[in-house]
Formats: structure tokens, sequence, C-alpha cells
């Protein structure tokens, strides 16, 4: 008897032990949206966004990803800002200057104040500057230019010394160091201020979990003027089924689509569409420094005369986006020249340019893309391989998972032709585009001495004539010697609830949430 | 039943060695993580400094003697994506996913017992047929499919419960009952297998020959004979829920750890792989060697030495 009695107080005391395990341990606080309308605690006037992640630290000198700026934008406060159109717009840096071929002058907004009182004046921007070149955690040590020497002789002024001419310092600092406020950050640390980060944007810090959610309330004493929604509440939502789910359910007012036909079904279900093209250009790039039949220019040329990009674009994107037009960006890049004749598709022309390269029977080819950078990469990639079979081209689509992929690319170890999404925000200008042509590239897709030389010209000419010139010299060279098979720019497919209005995107994944209210 | 258990601990650091050792190596083969932290436009010489940094411009076998004696004194070096140390990172995930599988287990101890007894008393009858077809449907459709069906009814349709996110009880309602379905099917067909070889064996017959209740004799005497089928499911199934919700963490969007080494795994950073493994690793070794013990206590007949 006590036997079976002891058994049965054994699973009864398993199953209490396991049932106090239910109760909520240590997880986050209670969401004010996303518990359903039937749940209905009385909803805040809270603005759910879905972001195919956030930032990795709060810090934001620890994450240098496009998809890091969409939260950092909120938050902080940066130089230079970009508009919808890819402009350059004075931020924190009322005007800029070179003083001369190594020296910057920035003009520093008076009366900015960070969310806990400080001023935000040249010091600041030193501070962040400086901590952005050298702090162990940095990920932008390499890539703000060759920067030597920060000053701030008032507090308005800001001068910025380099080691070597560099003309694009403004675009290339001013839209990636975002500004804290030294005191405090000194005070706490960078564990300490992660865990509760100060800035001078739109929307003060409340809480965040790492990969999880972010929460922001308005700042009602922004500089940039009223803010009108009250809270928003950023979650981390990687996978694209729960972005889409949660739209659906209600619980997101707004979020990140990568496919127009789940666009179009929730615009029937009341929500809006806005697609802002993307600063990033999406070709297949031309290795001409190996050993393939695209060593011949003519054969590139082919290759853009044979792909219907117009067709694609429609198939796959309803059209909602740019397609290139012979060049490696958009209208919307600073440098972009609408009179560079885009190729048009002509297979006849195709087949005839592969005739003259000594290949009329075609060729078979390998074809690298990538798993999960673009929207549609496989099933572009199936398209654009049926148009090069119409003119001969047998191509083996090799598809590489995101580590595989970015190990071949910084190893050179891509085929003659690979998928790339070439990156040129957020500073919208051409030379992120352009220094993947030189020789000393990590991918080795091409080396052209003269090339190189007219793109030292550029990067070091201050004259804005001779700039523009010589950049569009380099533009017209790609285009020319068809360097990559130029499709589209990335579509930034945003789906709205009714009830949010006034949102603006650009095309850097960030949004402007300053005039846009909830019902 | 000392001796069984000081040799099964000895075990634990050997294994934990072997599986480290493994994941060490079939990482290393399929990527180089410095690739995840240079810019597209950067230069050969940018690679080197974060290679470098990185700890990884050493030669292979440096890389792991370093890597393993840090690992023995609990250090698994700083994530190369969160700049922080590894360990600390996924650990703080673990109460969500405790809180996940704990959910999951009892919703599947709850519905999987009671249905895998009354089907195996129930032989043959409509009853048992409809449970052991929904177990089957319930361990043959995918786990994601059965998220997505109940985000659809529940959280889309009726707008009852949350599709996504943690943190009240009712996110809780959705992940649990997707994940439990598995188990549930899974417990069912265990428990009642279990229970229809237990029943015509002498000691069933003994019981009712003197004359006890027909719910004593199922308690106290079937009951605990196919309890270790039972419990061996049980155990094998925590790791898995723990550590291996991906697919429902995913689809919820629930930050738990399994999320976190998927994630991890994707950005080819080593360390939180590592401890994620390690401690992956020690649950399913404690789950069995627990299971072993329990087995003991429960069956007399049964003893290690």
């Amino acid at each position: 008897m006590t036997r079976k009695l002891a058994f049965r107080t054994r699973v009864c005391l398993l199953l209490a032990i396991l049932a106090m395990g239910i109760a909520p341990i240590g997880g986050p606080a209670p969401l004010g949206v996303g518990t359903g309308r039937a749940l209905a605690a009385p909803a805040p006037v809270e603005v759910a966004i879905g972001l195919t992640a956030l930032p990795v630290s709060l810090d934001p000198v620890q994450d240098n990803g496009l998809t890091a700026l969409a939260t950092y934008s909120l938050l902080y406060d940066r130089l230079i800002d970009i508009d919808d159109r890819g402009n350059e717009r004075p931020s924190v840096a009322t005007s800029w200057r070179a003083v001369n071929d190594r020296t910057w002058e920035f003009k520093i907004r008076t009366g900015v104040r960070f969310h806990n009182g400080e001023p935000l004046d040249a010091a600041a921007v030193k501070f962040a500057i400086d901590r952005a070149l050298t702090a162990p955690q940095s990920r932008f040590r390499t890539t703000l230019g060759p920067i030597s020497r920060v000053n701030a002789p008032d507090a308005t002024t800001v001068i910025v010394e380099t080691s070597e001419p560099f003309a694009f310092l403004p675009s290339r600092l001013g839209t990636r160091v975002w500004f804290y406020p030294p005191r405090y950050f000194q005070e706490r640390d960078v564990a300490g201020f992660t865990a509760a980060p100060v800035g001078s944007g739109p929307f003060r810090f409340v809480s965040w979990q790492r990969d999880n959610f972010v929460l922001l309330d308005r700042h009602d004493a922004y500089w940039g003027g009223a803010v009108q929604i009250a809270r928003i509440r950023l979650r981390h939502m990687p996978d694209y089924n729960s972005r889409l789910t949660a739209l659906e359910a209600r619980e997101l007012h707004l979020g990140y689509i990568m496919d127009v036909d789940d666009a179009e079904r929730l615009e029937r279900g009341g929500f809006r569409t806005v697609v802002q093209p993307i600063g990033q250009g999406f070709q297949y790039f031309f290795r001409t420094t190996i050993a393939s039949p695209l060593r011949d220019v003519r054969v590139r040329q082919a290759f853009n005369h044979a792909v219907n990009k117009d067709l694609i674009a429609r198939v796959f994107f309803a059209g909602k986006t740019r397609v290139l037009q012979g060049q490696p960006v958009g209208p919307d890049a600073q440098g972009f020249d609408a009179d560079i004749k885009p190729y048009a598709f002509d297979q006849r022309r195709a087949r005839q340019l592969l005739a003259e390269a000594g290949h009329p029977d075609g060729f078979a080819l390998p074809m690298d893309i990538g798993i999960g950078f673009a929207p549609r990469a496989k099933e572009v990639a199936e398209m654009v391989a049926g148009d090069l079979r119409a003119i001969g081209v047998r191509t083996q689509i090799q598809e590489n998972e995101r580590g595989v992929y970015l190990d071949k690319l910084v190893n050179a170890r891509m085929g003659p032709m690979w998928e790339l999404s070439l990156n040129y925000a957020p500073s919208f200008d051409l030379l992120p585009v352009l220094n993947n042509f030189i020789c000393d590239t990590l991918h080795k897709s091409h080396c052209d001495p003269q090339f190189d030389a007219l793109y030292r010209r550029w990067v070091g000419s201050f004259n804005e004539a001779d700039q523009k010139r010589l950049g569009n010299q380099a533009l017209r060279y790609v285009s020319q010697q068809a360097l990559a098979l130029f499709l589209w720019q990335i579509p930034g497919i945003y789906v709205t609830s009714p009830n949010l209005q006034g949102v603006r995107f650009r095309g850097d994944y960030t949004m402007n949430l300053t005039q846009a209210t909830v019902r | 039943m000392g001796k069984f258990l000081a040799r099964r601990l000895l075990q634990v650091p050997l294994i934990v060695v072997l599986v480290l050792t493994i994941i060490f190596f079939t990482l290393r083969l399929s990527g180089d993580p410095a690739a995840l932290y240079v810019g597209q436009d950067a230069r050969a010489e940018d690679l080197a400094n974060v290679r470098r940094m990185l700890g990884l411009d050493a030669p292979l076998p440096v890389q792991y003697a370093r890597f393993l004696v840090n690992a023995l004194r609990g250090n698994f070096g700083q994530s190369l994506r969160y700049n922080e140390p590894a360990l600390p990172i996924l650990l703080e995930r673990w109460p969500v996913s405790i809180q996940l599988a704990v959910a999951s287990l009892v919703l599947s101890l709850l519905i999987g017992l009671p249905v895998g007894i009354v089907s195996a008393l129930r032989r043959g009858s409509l009853l048992d047929r409809v449970s052991m077809t929904a177990a089957m449907l319930g361990q043959g459709a995918p786990v994601f499919w059965i998220g997505v069906v109940l985000i659809v009814i529940f959280s889309v349709r009726l707008r009852w419960l949350p599709a996504s996110g943690s943190g009240t009880w009712q996110h809780l309602v959705l992940p649990s009952l997707t994940l439990g379905a598995f188990f549930a099917s899974r417990v069912a067909r265990f428990t009642r297998t279990a229970i229809l070889e237990a029943l015509p064996q002498d000691f069933v017959r003994t019981a009712r020959a003197k004359g006890l209740s027909e719910a004593r004799v199922l308690w106290a005497h079937i009951a605990k004979n196919a309890a270790i089928p039972v419990i061996t499911v049980t155990g094998l199934t925590i790791p898995a829920l723990i550590g291996g919700a991906v697919i429902t963490e995913s689809v919820f969007s629930w930050p738990g750890v399994g999320n976190a080494i998927i994630a991890a795994v994707y950005n080819r950073d080593y360390p939180i792989v590592q401890s994620g493994v390690f401690v992956i690793s020690l649950l399913v070794l404690a789950t069995n060697i627990a299971v072993d013990v329990l087995y003991a206590a429960l069956d007399p007949r049964i003893r290690f030495d």
C-alpha cells in the first residue's frame, strides 16, 4: 500500500513541478499590442513595427548593418540625413565644407539636447566619431574613411582631418555615426549605456530585450518638431511568415514584406502598401579576372541584351521596383547618369555579339547565387538562366548558403558570374559602388589599372565639377564594359495598417515617423 | 546504483568534449566568420585585421586548443556578433525556452497519457480508432503547418490569441499547443502500446483475481509497469523541447534558445553555437541519467549494479 501511494504521489509531484514551470518566468513585459481584441487590456497608443532584425546592440557603434539603421534612426541623430529620394539633408550638421583637400569643417546645429538634457554640441560629435574609430566594439573602425584627427575648436564647429584626400567624407561619416551624450556614456560605460541608451532622436528609450523588442516613447522636446505617436514597439521578426501573420492578426501596424503577392493580399484586407526602392542595386557581377568567356566585353554585353529585365521585374515584383538603366545604381544615387543608354532586351543582338566573340553555339557557365540576400533570388536566377539559354548559354545555378556565399566573396572564390545586391545606402553616393570595380577588392571581379587611376583621381578630387566629371567617366566605363548584368533595385515593400498614416520610408530601410499618426 | 551513477557521470565530460570537438570542426568547414564582419567594400587589410581581432589568424589546431582550455574553464569566448561573453547571452534565453518546454510537456502529458490509456482499454473501439488516427496526424503533420493553422484560426480569424511574441500566458498558448501536439501524439501511442503489453500479463490477472477494483488494477499495476517506455520517451523529449523547438520558435517569433542557436549558425557566431551545444548536450546527458535513475525507482526488478 505504501509503495502504491508513493508511486501516485511521485506522479502527482512530477506533474505539479511541471505545471509550476508554466508560470511566466523572467519573460519580457506584456505587449500592449498583439494580445488580440478579445484580451483587451486598454490599449495604449502604441505602434508596433515588425523589423527583419533589431540591432545586435543599442550602442550605435556595434552594428553597421543596414537593418540596424531603422532602430538607430529613431533613437539617435547623425550629422547628415537622407531623404526619401536619396538626397543629403542637414541634420545635426547644418553645413559642411572642405577647408582643403585633407580637412573638412562641419557646423553643428545649436540648441539640440540629448534626452537626458546634455547638449549635443561639437564635443559630443567629436566623442562619437573618436569612439567609432577606436572602440574595440566598433564596427566602423575601417569604414569611415582615412580620418586622422577630429577637433572641436568651439561648441558649433567640428574639424575632421584625413590622412589623404577623401572627397566622400561628409556622406560616409555623416550618415554612419550616431550621437549620444558623452558624460552619460562615460558614467556608465558600454554595458550600462547599452542597457539604458540615451540619444537625441524623435523617440527616447524605454526598454528592450535582445532579439525580441525595443520599446520607445515620444521625445516631447525633439528638436526636429512635434512627434505624434506616443509609443513604438520595434519587434525582431526575422521570419518572414511570422511578420506576415502578425500583420494579418493586426498585431503589427507596419511590417517589411518581401513578396508583392502577399502585399496585394494584405491590401485586399485594408492594409496599405508602400514600395520604396532601396539603395541596393541587384545584379550579377562578372569576374573578368578569371578564365571564362565573360572576359570578353561582347559576351558581357550580350548577357545584358539577352535578359528581359522588365518582364522579370513585372513577374516577381508586379513592376513595383526600378529596373537599373544600364548602370549599377538607381536614380536615387548621387551621380546617377540619366543619359546612359540601358541595354535593350534584344536576343538577336545578343546572339550576334556572342557569335562575334567566337561563341556562336554558346557555352556552359556556373552562376553563383546567395540564399537569403535578395527577394525571389532563386526564381529570378531561373528566369535569367532561361533567357540566357535562349542565346545558347547553359548556366548551372549554384546556390550558396549565407556563410558560404560570404566566404566565397571575401576570399575571391566566386565563379565567373555571381549575384550581388550592391549596396549604396545609407550614403547614396557612387563610392561604395565604383570601389567594387578596382583591383584591390576582396572579390577580385575586375582589374584595370586605367580604371584604378581614374577612380583614384575621382576620390581625391575636391573640385565639384571635376568630381562629377570623373565620377561620370568611371560610371560610364562600368556601363560600357558591362561589368555586371544590371537588373533592378531591391524593392522595400512596406505594409501599414489602415489606421497608421504619414509614415515616410527611405531607401536605407529607415522610416520617418515624426509626422505619422495612428488612430 | 552508486557505481552506475559514478560511471555515467564520468562519461559526461568525455561525451561533452567529443560533441564540442565535432561542432568545432564542422562549423569551421563551412565559411569564414570574418566575412560577416567586413563591409562589402572592405580591403584585404581590413579582413586581416578582423581575423586577427577574432583570433582566427592562428592555425586551426591552436584555435582548437585555446577553445578547449577556455571551455573547460566555462569560458566560451566573446560572441562574434554581440561582442559579449557567449554563454550569458544564451543563458538569458533559457527562461522563455524552459517556459515553452514545460508548458508543452505538461500539455502533451495531460493529453497523451489519458488518450493512450483509454485507447488501450477500449482497444478496437471507435474512440481508439479516432484517437490513434489523430495521434498519427499529430506526429505526421509538420510542426510549422500546425503552427500556421492555429495562427490562422485563433489569431487571424478569431483574434483570441497573439500570433507571435512572448511575455504573457496568452503568448504561450499557441506555441505550446503546436509543440505539444507532436509530443502528445507520441506519448499517446507509446502509452497505448505499453498498456496493451501489460494488460495480458500474469500480475494483472492475479490482481484482478484478488478482487481489486479495475481502477486500482490500472493505477497500481498496469500503469506502473507501463510507465517505463513512457518515461523514456518523455525523457528524450525534454531536451528536444528546449533546444530543438526551432521551427515553433521561428513561426511564433519566440525568443528562445533554438532561435538563438540557429541565428548563430547562420552568422557563424562560433562561441554562441559552441556554448549552446555544450548546454544542450549537458541537458541531454542529465535527462538520460535521470531517466535511468527513475527506471530503478519505478521498477524494483531493475538494478544497475
